[in-house]
């Protein structure tokens, strides 16, 4: 049989089970995002937090809050890691190195999860569960919080009512909200079924197998499948394990790998369904959705191509391209992933990328580089593509010369040099970072190969660390203190200089009055929007960093 | 030390998130 027909069907499914589950979960977001009333347990939350989860937050005091929330994170997880020896469920692991700890905490808090470690072989069970799996948790739930303030933002105005002016909702009634009616349901829920299908949860150590030609070999077993559930859901993407979903422990069939695809890709398309019917029409999640959906069925196009077609010499020798794949996955849902897991901001991998072909492993960085919009993270996608939203309605008003509004904001000279400066943080963060990564020593001597295939390896860790992807590339060794330290500032100064510029704009869209809608208004709910939007995105931001992909795999797949 | 020195990394990367905070705060001029 074809190995066409089975890469299809796995597509099928996994949209088929999109279609029917994201205007169900957009809608149970929205009202999440909109009601009034609180759980018991939320309120007993509340009360210990010692918050009013009805205050609603001017978009300063709501940005001060996601910013001490995630510094007393990144402190406490420091500490874990630098006093794992002392806790219980250790594994007899010594403290991770200072610099270590610090990009590990650093790392999860930001949503990034990139691993300079292997998960197996240097943390212990307390710091996986109290350490990295809450901040699976509270991290997810930060970028979906900022995205549904921005959300508001846009839906409010000042002219109906004054009280709104600036104030884009209450922080910690959004985290809150999203840990404990969207995320922790679905993460118990998924967890079960992942151990129905051979993932592991429990709280073994290390056992040591005898093999049947006599050799030994040690197994470590832990808190799997809880793990592995909102690592996914959450666009996370720290594994247990070192070889994250492509260990049979993590992710044991091909069932559980599509679950696997499907759970990084269910909430960022569903908080554009959210995003349409908190802006009282749905017509503009669709319209976003649609474009996210056009990028990443590209992404997953082209990539299941490269690795099916499978160019280059080696490939073609061996008659395929399954360096570095699970066998149990193959090429098709290898591609699968890898497209998903860049184009959302999970950063999980079922396929070590460093094997992907070199237009393959090209089309995986292209979609970090695009700002990880097709769909994007949890939140991050959400707010990356409203963000372009606003950078199209602006060219297109240049173009007609009328002045740029979306959904009734007028979109001014400080609305634009906000989204302008949101558009080139990442890039510039991206581009000091391999800069740095090449001008020192210590950038290169991590490196496995020599060439644009080293240079790669580089551009690929600096891309996932300033997008917050957290996927490596692998072949390249970055566990220590020159690495550590770049990685974690570009995943720390990647992460929140957007979402400040976010919800700045956030709240002057709160305050800014509704315009009506003119004769010069352009529509955002139609395809003429959504092929301008794609445009925007594959032009505005992908072309600043095609001289950079020139030097690696542009010039590896030439030659 | 080495741990002192990363915390101290840490705070001022967020006070220099919260200096941006107030700057794109500030009031627009005329």
């Amino acid at each position: 049989m074809s190995e066409v027909l089975p890469a299809l069907g796995q597509i099928a499914a996994l949209v088929l089970l999109l279609a029917l589950t994201v205007p169900l979960l957009g809608r149970f977001l929205a009202h999440t995002y909109t009601s009034d009333k609180h759980l018991a347990v939320e309120r007993v939350t509340y009360r210990v937090l010692r918050v009013d989860p009805d205050a609603d937050q001017h978009w300063r005091s709501y940005a001060m809050s996601v910013l001490g929330f995630s510094l007393v994170g990144i402190l406490l997880l420091f500490g874990f890691g630098r006093l794992q020896q002392h806790l219980p469920l250790s594994l007899g692991f010594p403290a991770l190195p200072t610099e270590g700890a610090w990009n590990t905490a650093v790392s999860f808090v930001t949503n990034t999860n990139w691993q300079w470690y292997s998960g197996e072989a240097a943390i212990g069970h307390l710091m996986q569960m109290s350490g990295l799996t809450v901040q699976n948790f509270v991290s997810a739930a930060v970028g979906m919080a900022v995205a549904a303030a921005f959300a508001r933002g846009l839906a409010r105005t000042s002219q109906e009512d004054s009280r709104v002016d600036g104030r884009v909702g209450n922080f910690f009634a959004d985290l809150v909200r999203t840990v404990l009616r969207v995320l922790l349901p679905i993460s118990l829920a998924a967890a079960f079924l992942f151990i129905l299908f051979g993932a592991i949860q429990n709280f073994s150590g290390d056992h040591v197998m005898h093999t049947l030609t006599g050799g030994s070999q040690t197994l470590t077993g832990g808190p799997v499948a809880s793990q592995e559930a909102i690592k996914q859901l959450g666009t996370n993407g720290g594994g247990f394990y070192n070889v994250n979903s492509a260990h049979p422990f993590e992710n044991p069939t091909p069932f559980t790998d599509l679950i696997q695809i499907y759970l990084e890709l269910a909430l960022p398309f569903a908080m554009a369904w959210a995003f349409g019917l908190i802006v009282k029409d749905k017509r503009q999640g669709i319209a976003v959705g649609g474009v996210m959906a056009l990028l990443l069925s590209i992404a997953v196009g082209l990539l299941t191509w490269a690795e099916m077609a499978a160019p280059g010499t080696a490939p073609q020798l061996a008659g395929g391209a399954m360096e570095g794949k699970e066998t149990r996955f193959g090429e098709a849902a290898s591609a699968l992933f890898a497209a998903s897991t860049t184009g959302t901001s999970t950063g999980a991998v079922n396929a070590m990328h460093d094997s992907l072909t070199a237009p393959g492993g090209g089309v995986a960085m292209f979609n970090m580089m695009l700002g990880e919009i097709a769909p994007g993270g949890v939140g991050s996608g959400l707010y990356g593509m409203l963000m372009l939203a606003v950078v199209t309605v602006f060219l297109a008003g240049l173009m007609v010369g009328r002045t740029p509004e979306y959904l009734g904001k007028k979109i001014g000279q400080r609305e634009i040099v906000m989204v302008a400066l949101y558009v080139l943080t990442t890039p510039v963060l991206l581009l000091i970072g391999i800069a740095a990564a090449v001008s020192f020593d210590d950038g290169p001597a991590g490196i496995l190969n020599s060439g644009p295939h080293g240079f790669s390896e580089m551009l690929y860790a600096v891309t996932s660390a300033a997008n917050n992807n957290g996927s490596a590339f692998g072949g390249i060794t970055t566990g220590t203190p020159f690495w550590n330290t770049l990685l974690g500032l570009l995943m720390l100064f990647g992460r929140f200089v957007p979402m400040i510029f976010v919800l700045a704009l956030a709240g002057r869209f709160a305050s800014a009055k509704r315009l009506p809608a003119g004769a010069g208004t352009l529509p955002t709910h139609k395809p003429l929007f959504v092929v301008l939007l794609t445009g925007v995105a594959l032009v505005v931001v992908g072309l600043t960093y095609v001289p950079v992909l020139f030097l690696g795999p542009v010039v590896e797949s030439l030659s | 030390m080495t741990d002192v020195v990363y915390v101290l990394i840490t705070l001022a990367a967020f006070v220099g998130l919260a200096l941006l905070v107030g700057a794109l705060d500030r009031p627009e001029k005329d």
